[in-house]
């Protein structure tokens, strides 16, 4: 009851004009951005990082929350009516999204199913989060510094190791992300390291700008191979929502396949490198066991409703280990994170009692923005459909426009734009040789915390590894970290075991 | 459509992280140092064991790069990183906002050969965002270039 009272405390700072004009601004933007075609939520919510600076912390972290959420309800637009995800969660969305917008003619419906399952999956993604966000934050608070190393080297190895084609790449990438972060000043003394005589560096690398690069200008210039694919959209009438309504027996269609892919996507949220894209695999993959009315791929409605409610459920599930413990599960985590850092928040165990108005203020504007998205999706159906018939052509110059704007504008010097654009091109160049930019951003993010905490622990045990071992919490971290090493290559060499009998089979 | 072919990035990538890693572990270990006594660990500790198992596992990532085909980069893709620092070079002389302006024109005229009418239309759109959102409303200011600063002092 004691987490109830404190979600109604903080609908209570939640509600002013200006947090929830915030929180109806982010859930616009993030929903326009979420829907164009090839952006993603990593992006969008990169790009629209700077908007945030006109805020004070608390409205600024609650427009981050619907920025972040209402993405997630954005990407199944273009899935449904253009068969191109808007982001990899709405993949799934597409398989059975356009067969029943075109195959079934019935586009309208379609999106309705989207978002009321978006909004059903997110409402139970928060309801869990509400009541293991401080359970987790509890536990976390027996975490002293070798317990929080060995948590951080999990979340890192698991994103490394588990995001892509190639493990290998993974950790480069991580390893690399640790080294950037370490350039500025020394987390420990506040001296000056690795600057190499530039006073720019002295700072460090500028987080925003960074990221503006490495996600947003990179995702530019990816752009430039799809910038002729005509988007025809399927709908070829004014969409209406009295026209989108759904009748009784998809009303119930709906209902089931959300409410379960909501809970199993809250859960697969809350693990570090799965995110809302595995959560949504998992949703529909889960819907093929029961039973559907008309097979699924063929414009069920039962599909959409599992993959749409899996993939918003996750994204709610997600703020679970992100504000309790302080790591973010994927990418976009990372950037959310980074973001709440600069407004001098520090998620981890003590911010739901250190900071209990921002956490619960933050989880109350999720549960707001989530119904926001809801209207506004809906409302702005015939908008967005105009809005996706924009070519990529077209956008390509503006997103350029909006990356270099908002790296200066954050950093209020050249040198923001400078990184920005080395970040973007190498972003670039790493994606195009299947490097995943994920483990570096969250390396990057999390860096000066297991620096800080690992010292911390050489210092207490006076430079004894024994220390990591010794104690349980930290042990069962290592072990897992162990594990999910180890996974790809057991799994490696059986997989080589069973090709080689099977040859000598043949 | 063109490809870059010439620009082996598979492999320059894991070459560029062991030259990073090279880098931290030297500058680490000169001027930062590993362990102080009862001091425990130093600035370079970090940085030191990262830079290690960076370069190990850049040897690594070389070795799995060779087996795998080279990355088609098509040319146009590099336009835009081209055009970024054009704008960079660009905003010392003629300021930030009127040199996006000029590329956002520039880019639909020139490469994506849009008529006038939807390039002025789309350029004069995204400045007036631009300008209505950082300029008016979070009060950036602008670099404004040195013709600017010239003529108006």
């Amino acid at each position: 009851m004691d987490n109830l009272h404190m979600l109604l405390t903080g609908f209570s700072t939640l509600f002013t004009i200006q947090n929830i004009g915030a929180c109806m601004l982010g859930a616009i933007l993030g929903l326009i951005v979420g829907a164009i075609p090839g952006i993603g939520s990593l992006a969008g919510v990169a790009l629209l990082l700077p908007l945030t600076y006109k805020f004070n912390p608390t409205t600024a972290i609650i427009m981050l929350g619907a920025l972040y959420y209402s993405n997630m309800y954005g990407g199944a637009f273009s899935a449904i009516l253009l068969n191109i995800p808007g982001d990899s969660p709405a993949i799934m969305t597409t398989l059975d999204g356009y067969p029943m917008a075109t195959k079934l003619k019935r586009p309208g419906q379609a999106l309705m199913v989207a978002n009321l399952s978006s909004c059903i999956g997110g409402i139970i993604g928060m309801l869990i989060l509400t009541f293991m966000g401080p359970a987790l934050a509890k536990f976390g608070l027996k975490f002293g510094p070798p317990e929080m190393t060995a948590l951080l080297l999990v979340a890192m190895t698991s994103i490394g190791w588990l995001v892509g084609e190639n493990p290998i790449r993974g950790i480069v990438g991580s390893l690399a992300g640790i080294l950037i972060a370490s350039i500025g000043m020394d987390t420990l003394s506040g001296a000056p390291r690795f600057n190499f005589g530039s006073i720019h560096l002295m700072g460090g690398i500028p987080f925003v700008p960074f990221v503006i690069g490495a996600v947003g200008f990179a995702q530019v210039m990816k752009l430039m191979e799809e910038r002729n694919i005509s988007q025809e959209s399927v709908v070829k009438e004014k969409l209406t929502i009295r026209g989108s309504m759904l009748n009784a027996d998809e009303m119930k269609r709906t209902w089931w396949p959300s409410i379960r892919t909501g809970i199993l996507g809250t859960f697969v949220g809350v693990l570090p490198g799965a995110g809302a894209t595995a959560a949504s695999f998992m949703g529909y993959a889960s819907q093929k066991a029961f039973k559907n009315k008309i097979p699924l791929g063929t414009g069920a409605v039962e599909g959409i409703a599992a993959s749409e409610s899996a993939n918003n459920a996750a994204a709610a599930g997600a703020f679970a280990p992100l504000l309790a413990l302080g790591i973010p599960g994927s990418g976009t985590g990372a950037v959310l994170l980074g973001g709440l850092m600069m407004w001098g928040l520090e998620p981890g165990p003590l911010l739901f009692t250190k900071h209990a108005d921002f956490a619960w203020g933050l989880i109350a504007s999720l549960f707001l923005a989530n119904l926001i998205a809801l209207a506004i999706s809906l409302l702005v159906i015939p908008f967005l459909v105009k809005l996706l018939k924009v070519p990529i052509k077209y956008m390509i110059p503006c997103i350029v426009v909006v990356c270099i704007v908002g790296a200066y504008a954050t950093s209020n010097s050249m040198y923001g734009v400078l990184v920005m654009l080395i970040s973007g091109i190498i972003g670039f160049f790493l994606d195009k040789n299947k490097y995943s930019m994920a483990p570096m951003l969250l390396a990057f993010v999390l860096a000066p915390m297991l620096e800080k905490n690992m010292r911390k622990a050489f210092i207490m045990s006076r430079g004894s590894l024994s220390i990591f071992f010794s104690k349980p919490i930290s042990l069962v971290f290592l072990l897992i970290m162990f594990a999910i090493i180890l996974f790809p290559i057991v799994k490696g060499i059986v997989g080589k075991v069973r090709k080689g009998r099977q040859l000598n089979h043949n | 459509m063109k490809v870059l072919k010439a620009f082996n990035s598979k492999l320059i990538i894991p070459v560029a992280a062991f030259a990073l890693g090279a880098v931290f572990l030297y500058v680490g270990l000169t001027k930062f140092g590993f362990w102080a006594g009862h001091d425990g660990p130093t600035p370079g500790f970090v940085p030191i064991i990262i830079a290690v198992l960076l370069m190990i596992t850049s040897v690594m990532a070389f070795f799995a790069s060779l087996k795998q085909e080279n990355a088609v980069i098509p040319l146009p893709d590099l336009l835009v990183g081209i055009s970024g620092v054009a704008i960079y070079a660009l905003t010392y002389l003629f300021g930030l906002l009127p040199t996006l302006a000029i590329y956002c024109a520039g880019w639909l005229r020139v490469v994506e050969k849009t008529p006038w009418k939807t390039t002025l239309l789309v350029t004069a759109s995204v400045m007036a965002v631009v300008i209505a959102v950082f300029v008016l409303w979070l009060g950036v200011r602008f670099p404004v270039g040195f013709f600017y600063e010239t003529i108006f002092g």
